[in-house]
């Protein structure tokens, strides 16, 4: 971890500019706070790719915060445990839900009966990143585009077989079924690593996978991506094309965010964002970002709630497309 | 070829000689050693306490940790066995056999060597085999698709019901009952939740570390303080001569050969591991020997034979879990766990994601080895004297470790429920003379045999005749099929028992 080994001035510029940043604004109210530790609540358990991703976030505020930060894992039912966790918490500034808005959006439609209403529990404070997932088929595959694989698929009829992982990419499949009119059979996988030998054996025709497995797999030869499932192309791979410019509609991003419970007070809600929002700025942060497959993504609490808003309307309707079943 | 050999093995060094890592080694197999001597803890809870502890540690110096505790616990459970007549391990019962009666003529530092000496020969020997048998394994496990993991998984389970202690419908009922827990929790195909009672806590399923600390860990310290405290036997024999004599050693290194290449192969076996190979090659050296009635009355290859082999056993049982992702006993299913928590699927692709971990983890194993036979010649004596430490002060700090451990994992109370849960369960399994090991490999194989059995029938669109049109995954069923046959077979099922009760 050289995350120090940066060019020294632009370091001190860096430290400066934050200073500026983060203090000056601050408002009588907020000077008090934070007086104690930090909590960041984590969805998934220690060692998971969103752990990696909160406690990178943990570390580069740290010194920005000047207070100790606790990551907590709080695992379970798909995100959920967490996410009530962090609602009922004490609305003070001292317990921050790192985690993917979009997944908190999805739940409310996943399950039945969804603890909190997400939407007026919690309070998005700052967005961190958008990601898109991937259409991949395997690369000695003779499918070079979307167009290609669709007629391929079309004339296979029922015999055409995909692999999708996480609802995301449940969803993605569904979406590009509905849109082109093919008739394949879902295999469903817990992780995209799973399926990489039924993929390389030309069990799978295509599928619908996160970005870490897509690009990594691309960058090993065995995997080629055809399209991303955001609505316009991302920064982080400006070569992919988007399903939407194929001719198969649709705008399924991942975001993540910082989120606090509904009545945490609004300078709070504020000081937090501007935290978050200058971590992700940082050209470390874009990179550590963009290997992950997504671009930074910076906005205010108002554009962030809205956002959170929008997702949760959206996912309602791509769970009733899917015809998804919620528990 | 033979570049790529030692180019792994450099590779491998390269990574475990770091000192972080040689500390890391070395903890784990002092700690080994220790849980070995001490009679009442082995190496199952042990590993199973430390798996939170993990989480802080880079996945190779956990593992490296771990794996040192297993095979350090092959050596300390033999210095009791031999002094004290207190097999401090499952796996060094046999010892006790021959090693004791050796001490009690004298020849306690023959008997003490010649187990360092076998173990270390072996240590060194498994090295190699997982060295040179990995890589084809894992270029073969490249090749399985669901319906052959599904046929691994059927083996596995199958094994694991032969090889366990005790009768035949036990075994199979504990498989099942994993099996069943392990379908607690949400269902990859549909989507939908099983068993889950509408508690969010098993929302994902039953955790690993509060069923296997509950049915290990806990369980343990019950059934030690049920039994009257450990009384403090006396040292047998002196320890002036440390060396074995030219005929002891003429008579042990050919039973320490044997038992190393039955021990590697008993450890590749789902179901097999160091108990069993040691309980194997005791019987293998009586029946070969021209003269039996010396077993049992110091016959130093009575204690070669199964040092060597639990060594042996303890270091190949590693290659299936890292090449196959099949963990082959309880151990390696906690190992399993262990990569899991780390967020390393175990399989062929640790050895191409992770060349550094496989490798760095195969060398280690040869240092820690090194570093065993330092630790257990010449400090022999303070081994030995741990075995004065009362009972009732060792065990609230296990118990303490034990409860801390489940709790940190995700701060939530609701572990540390299941955990008693478990232990209840466990307390009566025990009651009952049923063994908590099968439960655990159906625990942990059962969801992904249940997920490639659906996936494949997804493939075939419902047709079962896609187990057997698969090269791999008929063979597999084949083999399953003469196993069951095998243990059907009144003749066969009086040896397995025979085998069991020596």
């Amino acid at each position: 971890m050289n995350r120090q080994s940066r060019h020294p001035f632009e370091a001190v510029a860096l430290v400066i500019a934050a200073a500026a940043a983060v203090f000056a604004p601050a408002a009588a109210q907020a000077q008090a706070y934070p007086s104690r530790d930090i909590h960041f609540i984590c969805a998934f358990p220690a060692g998971s790719g969103a752990d990696v991703l909160v406690r990178y976030f943990a570390e580069r505020l740290r010194p920005i915060i000047k207070r100790t930060i606790v990551v907590e894992n709080r695992s379970g039912a798909g995100g959920n445990i967490a996410t009530e966790y962090a609602a009922r918490a004490k609305p003070d500034g001292y317990t921050i839900y790192v985690h993917a808005g979009s997944a908190v959006a999805a739940n409310m439609h996943l399950f039945k009966k969804p603890t909190v209403d997400a939407g007026k529990a919690l309070q998005v404070a700052a967005t961190i990143n958008r990601q898109p997932f991937m259409l991949v088929v395997a690369a000695k595959s003779p499918y070079q585009s979307v167009a290609e694989l669709t007629a391929a698929i079309k004339k296979k009829g029922k015999a055409g077989t995909y692999a999708t992982s996480a609802p995301t990419g449940v969803i993605m499949g569904e979406l590009y079924k509905k849109a082109t009119g093919i008739q394949a059979v879902e295999v469903n996988y817990k992780t995209g690593s799973d399926s990489l030998n039924e993929m390389l054996s030309g069990k799978l025709d295509y599928g619908m996978m996160d970005p870490v497995y897509s690009l990594a797999q691309q960058r090993e030869g065995r995997l080629r991506i055809l399209g991303v499932s955001t609505g316009a192309r991302l920064e982080a791979s400006p070569d992919l094309p988007t399903m939407s410019e194929l001719g198969v509609k649709m705008d399924l991003t991942g975001w993540w965010a910082a989120m606090v419970p509904a009545r945490t007070p609004k300078p709070i809600v504020d000081q937090i964002g501007r935290w978050f929002s200058f971590a992700v700025q940082s050209e470390e942060t874009r990179k550590f970002l963009m290997s992950f497959g997504g671009d930074p993504y910076v906005n205010s609490p108002e554009q962030g709630q809205a956002l959170l808003l929008k997702s949760i309307k959206d996912w309602g309707e791509y769970v009733r497309l899917a015809n998804l079943k919620p528990q | 070829m033979e570049f790529a050999f030692l180019h792994n093995l450099a590779t491998g060094f390269g990574a475990a000689l770091s000192l972080g890592n040689l500390l890391f080694c070395l903890a784990g197999v002092l700690l080994g050693t220790l849980i070995g001597v001490l009679p009442g803890i082995g190496p199952i809870p042990t590993i199973a306490m430390l798996l939170p502890v993990t989480f802080g540690l880079p996945p190779l110096s956990s593992l490296i940790m771990l794996a040192g505790i297993y095979y350090g616990a092959q050596y300390g459970g033999s210095t009791t066995s031999i002094l004290v007549n207190m097999p401090g391990e499952a796996s060094s019962i046999v010892t006790t056999l021959d090693g004791h009666p050796m001490a009690r003529q004298g020849r306690a530092g023959a008997a003490l060597s010649t187990a360092a000496l076998g173990s270390f020969f072996a240590g060194c020997a498994g090295t190699v085999f997982v060295a040179a048998f990995g890589p084809p394994l894992a270029g073969l496990a490249q090749e399985f698709n669901s319906p052959d993991y599904f046929a691994l998984m059927v083996l596995g389970l199958v094994m694991a019901v032969v090889l366990a202690h005790g009768p035949v419908l036990k075994a199979i009922g504990m498989v099942l009952v994993g099996l069943l827990l392990g379908l607690v929790g949400t269902d990859v195909n549909s989507g939908l939740t099983r068993y889950t009672f509408g508690i969010d806590e098993i929302w994902d399923g039953i955790d690993f570390l509060p069923l296997v600390i509950g049915l290990f860990g806990i369980v343990e310290i019950v059934s030690n303080l049920e039994k009257r405290e450990i009384s403090h036997a006396s040292i047998t024999g002196r320890l002036d001569r440390l060396w074995p004599s030219r005929q002891d050693f003429r008579e042990a290194w050919p039973a320490a050969l044997r038992g190393t290449a039955l021990g590697a192969l008993l450890g590749i076996l789902p179901g097999g591991g160091a108990v069993l190979a040691s309980f194997a090659a005791y019987t293998l050296e009586k029946k070969i020997a021209k003269d039996p009635s010396r077993f049992g009355k110091g016959a130093i290859e009575g204690v070669a034979g199964p040092e060597s082999a639990n060594n042996a056993a303890a270091q190949s049982s590693f290659i299936p879990l890292l090449t196959l992702g099949l963990p082959s006993n309880a151990i390696m299913a906690l190992m399993m766990g262990a990569m899991i928590i780390q967020g390393i699927q175990p399989g062929s692709a640790v050895m191409t994601k992770h060349p550094e971990l496989f490798w760095g983890l195969v060398a280690s194993m040869w240092l820690g080895n090194a570093m065993l036979v330092v630790i257990n010649l010449p400090l022999i004596g303070i081994w030995v004297r741990l075995l004065s430490v009362p009972y009732r002060l060792l065990y609230p700090a296990i118990l303490l470790f034990c409860l801390v451990g489940v709790y940190s994992t995700n701060n939530n109370i609701a572990q540390l429920v299941l955990t008693a849960l478990f232990t209840v369960f466990g307390y009566v399994l025990l009651r009952f003379g049923c063994e908590a090991a099968p439960l655990v490999l159906g625990f942990i194989l059962g969801p992904l045999m249940e997920e490639n059995l659906r996936r494949s029938l997804v493939f075939s669109r419902g047709d079962p005749a896609i187990f057997v049109q698969r090269p791999i995954s008929a063979t597999l069923l084949a083999f399953t099929v003469i196993l069951i046959a095998l243990v059907a077979f009144p003749r066969f099922r009086r040896t397995r028992e025979v085998a069991f009760q020596e």
